[in-house]
């Protein structure tokens, strides 16, 4: 019997590799580089042939054609062949999460806060499908769940640096059937969690929003009297209610998970009469029945291409919505969900011109500047602009051909996934990976 | 009494009479004097005396010099060829403390809707911030014959578990009833981030946000108490629950803190919120410190170093080897990879050390006790410099527990702990010969060596027990942290203490090695499901033909499982 060759392969070159990835990367190498030669999407400001980027300090500093000049002693990446878009992004993903995605013992917890991984193996796939920023989520087992981490994927680097400097806060709703847990078991015999129904659902968020607001008038009259009574004590700091005070003021963006177009308009009712806008509406798979609503109330629209009837509730989901909503004038983006579909977000916005026919660029705008906007950091990242952060993904061919795939992602001018160093299986293997099964004769 | 007063007038008497020869025969159990000579004395890190006595009196220490003169009614202890030092600290251990195992009682989704099902005003065991572990210490004698054994006169009693767990309480190791054993209570706040079943919190951010709150609501309730009586008329009422009041001396930094967190994440996490509540605080176990050594030197917080070492495939940033390798090929790569990460975790305490972070050296997590020295040796071994690793169980664990002028030091006035040394307290070699518990002195018996460890066990615990027999197939259930079952098999095979396992669930399926020692089992392993590797731990007891313990994995909260034998072996 011979040993399959996968149990023959050289694992030394394995322990360097793991070894290279158990130390944080060297001191981030200087953040200087350009792309020359290269096709260059840049979502905001056309398609340029034979461009060139060039990034300093972290920066892109100049977008254009051939004509311009790359300072001397810039790694320059030979694009011919190649194309170029901005760095995308998932605007709805549970990668790197600590120690559990939902807080489910209650149905309202704003107070709790995802607590990063920089560690997770997720965070290189997502590099690899050419992803640089996501929004990382709370799980939707919660009316309202936990507050969000906007994290730019720079693997390798410590937790603390994973974050998205000075995005605005972010925090996650849920609605219909998932804070219902209707698809959930219950043991026999055991309690099932309030609320079970849509109508509990809108209650939890009246009920609390009101607390909210009492608690914020508690505070102002205790600023009031204060100045009288130089005895009275501040009330009790409530982190559950100071977080939903914060939603009031307008510091924390909501992102509601929601499917059908009535409990759509059940927020909306809702966040208007407590005055505070809904930021997302995520999945929003009944999104085009109320298209015109969401526009109006100013929300952006973060959907899947064509995920359809995986419950009762994605019953009514059409791959028309991203186009329908957009004809609307609603901002729409396209996210993963999934640490499986974030490597391929590229093939999902390209479904957005097969179904519907909106442009290159709106479709290429799902996967970039609408996000960015989705999460308040678009003067910094989305497109490829003079002033914006050097995030690119470079791709060996459009990135809506379905052969294509990412050779290098870079974020702020450091690359971060390189296809040519990557230990791919491949690599490992010493030949194609997809034989695997067959020699195994499995 | 009448025995001792006439030894001493017999020593007196007598002049030079031996009072060595005397005492084989007549010493009793505390003497009132105690003179130990010849010795050379390590009064504290750095500072030695290679010839001279400490006089004992009443427990303390009364002198200490190179040519003190031993009182004429002292006994004393011929301490040629040994080494004096300070009574060592452990400052955090579990010894004498319950320790919640594997549940106990009906398992699985049993315990989860028992759980659900009895509503009960005594709030869960994870929130008691008012108990004392003095109030639970119940050692047995050989429990702290163990700990003599290390050279250990002082230990820190810690709770295992728990969210608000209660109090560190500081007990001394020598005899007598609990009562007197007892050296100080409260000593420290206990804190971890862990979760609890069934409840709020059952993720590591809900316990995050409900340590931060507890301490909010302390922090409330002093203002409110400290302007109530100032002016009852002006405010409302203070009202606290059990919990809310116990906190209110650690929420106003009357009493420290200490955060049990080990992994690196965890670690800035207590970091973090030990500075946003302004807490006077300590890390406690820290076992990944070494990956953020300069972040804790920054941060001026001591650390509480647990020697409990981690498995080197649970530490952090292991995950990213997962998925670049068949798996085969991977448990070859791991064998080097998860040597030079073993050698790691043993040099954590040398890593935080050389950053500057004051460390105490603790016992606090592991299974076995009788194992502390020598996971100091290691630890020693693995780059801590002898004086820095004597300072961690000697003056930095006296001060970490408000007993920095009673303890830790060879000195006139200090409680008379001291550890008595043939050769180096640092080395394998070394032998301990004696230790004093407060003037009364202990003789050490030399273990016969456990198999396959060296272990200086005392006493019938600790030594391992021949296995029970696992091989065969077991199907059982895991349930969920919502209650939900996931019903799995596992066939074992086994030889001697040695296991290997796969198990199949409708998840997926995954292949273990592992250990047994009497009815107790641990099992390692890959949990391949989808295109995806979890690293799982299982950890069980077997009771005739069922089996119930935990599944863990390193992100995740520990979920309980239950199963049987199958007859015959083939489910």
């Amino acid at each position: 019997m011979t040993a399959p060759r996968w149990m023959r392969y050289p694992a030394r070159r394995l322990v360097a590799a793991l070894g290279l990835l158990l130390l944080a990367p060297a001191a981030a190498a200087a953040q200087d580089l350009a792309v020359r030669g290269a096709t260059i999407l840049t979502v905001t400001k056309g398609t340029i042939e034979n461009g060139t980027v060039v990034i300093r300090n972290g920066k892109i500093a100049a977008v254009g054609g051939p004509e311009v000049t790359i300072p001397p002693g810039v790694r320059v990446i030979d694009g011919r062949g190649m194309y170029v878009m901005p760095g995308i992004i998932d605007s709805h993903s549970h990668l790197a999460i600590e120690g559990g995605i939902n807080e489910g013992s209650e149905p309202v917890t704003p107070e709790v806060v995802i607590p990063v991984r920089h560690d997770d193996p997720g965070i290189y796939r997502a590099l690899a499908g050419g992803v640089t920023t996501m929004n990382v989520l709370h799980g939707s087992a919660n009316v309202i769940g936990g507050q969000n981490a906007v994290l730019k994927l720079r693997f390798g680097r410590p937790a603390e640096e994973l974050y998205f400097e000075g995005a605005p806060r972010g925090i996650k709703f849920a609605l219909g059937e998932n804070p219902k847990r209707s698809n959930f078991p219950t043991l026999p015999g055991a309690t099932r969690r309030y609320p079970a129904t849509r109508m509990g659902v809108e209650d939890l968020l009246r009920y609390w929003f009101t607390r909210a607001k009492e608690y914020m008038e508690e505070w102002d009259r205790y600023e009031r009297e204060s100045r009288r009574n130089r005895n009275l004590v501040p009330p009790r700091k409530d982190l559950r209610l100071e977080t939903l005070a914060d939603i009031l003021r307008g510091e924390i963006r909501v992102h509601a998970h929601s499917y059908r177009a009535d409990e759509i308009l059940m927020l909306i009712d809702v966040a208007e009469e407590f005055g505070f806008t809904i930021a997302t509406f995520q999945h929003v798979l009944e999104g085009y029945k109320v298209a015109d609503e969401i526009a109006r109330h100013g929300a952006g629209a973060s959907t899947f291409a064509d995920n359809w009837a995986y419950k009762i509730e994605a019953y009514d989901a059409i791959p028309y919505n991203m186009a329908l909503m957009t004809q609307r004038g609603v901002r729409v983006s396209i996210n993963s969900d999934s640490g499986e579909r974030i490597r391929r977000l590229y093939q999902e916005a390209a479904k957005a011109m097969k179904y519907g026919g909106v442009t290159e660029e709106q479709a290429l705008a799902m996967i970039t500047i609408n996000p960015a906007m989705d999460l308040g950091v678009e003067d910094r990242v989305g497109s490829i602009e003079v002033g914006k952060d050097g995030d690119l993904a470079i791709f060996n061919g459009h990135p809506f051909a379905p052969a294509s795939r990412v050779e290098m992602t870079i974020i702020d001018g450091i690359v971060y996934f390189d296809r040519s160093q990557a230990t791919t299986l491949e690599k490992l293997l010493g030949r194609p990976a997809a034989t695997t099964t067959t020699e195994d004769g499995q | 009494m009448t025995r001792s007063v006439f030894c001493a007038v017999l020593a007196v008497g007598v002049a030079f009479a031996g009072a060595s020869s005397a005492r084989a025969q007549t010493e009793p159990a505390r003497p009132e004097a105690y003179a130990v000579t010849n010795a050379r004395i390590v009064v504290s890190p750095g500072r030695v005396i290679e010839r001279g006595t400490v006089v004992i009196r009443q427990g303390r220490i009364e002198a200490v010099g190179p040519a003190v003169a031993v009182p004429p009614d002292a006994y004393t202890l011929d301490a040629s060829g040994l080494t004096v030092y300070p009574g060592l600290i452990d400052a955090a251990t579990g010894v004498g403390m319950p320790r919640p195992q594997a549940p106990s009682g009906p398992g699985g989704a049993a315990a989860f809707l028992a759980a659900q099902a009895s509503p009960s005003d005594e709030p869960p065991e994870e929130f008691r911030a008012w108990r004392e572990a003095a109030d639970f210490f119940k050692p047995g004698e050989s429990d702290l014959e163990v700990v003599r054994a290390n050279g250990v006169t002082t230990i820190g009693l810690t709770f295992t578990g728990g969210i608000l767990p209660g109090k560190v309480s500081v007990a001394s190791v020598g005899a007598g009833p609990k009562y007197e054993l007892i050296l100080r209570t409260p000593a420290a706040q206990q804190v971890a981030f862990n979760t609890r079943r069934g409840g709020y919190p059952t993720t590591l951010m809900g316990s995050i946000a409900y340590v931060r709150q507890a301490f909010y609501d302390a922090d409330h309730l002093r203002r409110l108490e400290e302007a109530f009586r100032r002016d009852p008329g002006s405010v409302e009422r203070p009202v606290g629950t059990e919990q809310t009041r116990a906190l209110v001396p650690a929420a106003s930094r009357q009493l420290p803190v200490w955060f049990a967190v080990s992994r690196e994440n965890d670690l800035k996490r207590a970091l973090d919120v030990g500075q946003e509540l302004n807490l006077d605080f300590a890390l406690l176990g820290a076992q990944e410190g070494y990956r953020i050594a300069d972040r804790i030197a920054r941060a001026g917080r001591p650390v509480l170093v647990s020697l409990a070492f981690p498995s080197p495939r649970t530490v952090t940033g292991r995950s990213f080897e997962l998925h670049v390798a068949p798996a085969e090929g991977r448990d070859t790569a791991r064998a080097s990879a998860d040597s030079a990460v073993a050698r790691a975790l043993r040099g954590n305490a040398a890593a935080l050390a050389k950053a500057g972070v004051p460390i105490a050296l603790t016992s606090f997590g592991m299974d076995r006790p009788a194992d502390f020295r020598e996971h100091v040796i290691q630890a020693v071994e693995a780059g801590l410099p002898a004086d820095d690793a004597l300072r961690a169980l000697t003056v930095t664990p006296a001060r970490l527990l408000g007993l920095e002028r009673a303890l830790g030091t060879v000195e006139a006035g200090k409680l008379a702990n001291l550890v008595l040394v043939e050769g180096d307290l640092f080395s394998r070699d070394g032998k301990i010969r004696h230790v004093f518990v407060e003037g009364r002195r202990f003789d050490v018996r030399e273990a016969p060596r456990r198999e396959g460890g060296p272990g200086r066990a005392v006493g019938g615990r600790g030594g391992a027990e021949p296995a029970v027999v696992l091989a065969g197939a077991w199907r059982g259930t895991v349930t969920m942290d919502d209650g939900s079952p996931i019903p799995f098999t596992l066939r074992i095979e086994q030889q001697g203490s040695q296991l290997r396992g796969r198990l199949e669930a409708g998840v997926g399926t995954a292949t273990f090695r592992g250990s047994a020692n009497g009815p107790s089992f641990t099992l390692e392993g890959d949990l391949l499901m989808g295109g995806q590797v979890m690293p799982l731990t299982v950890t069980g007891r077997v009771e005739g033909d069922s089996m119930r313990g935990t599944v863990s994995s390193g992100e995740m909260p520990p979920f309980d499982f239950t199963a049987t034998r199958v007859p015959g072996g083939n489910p």
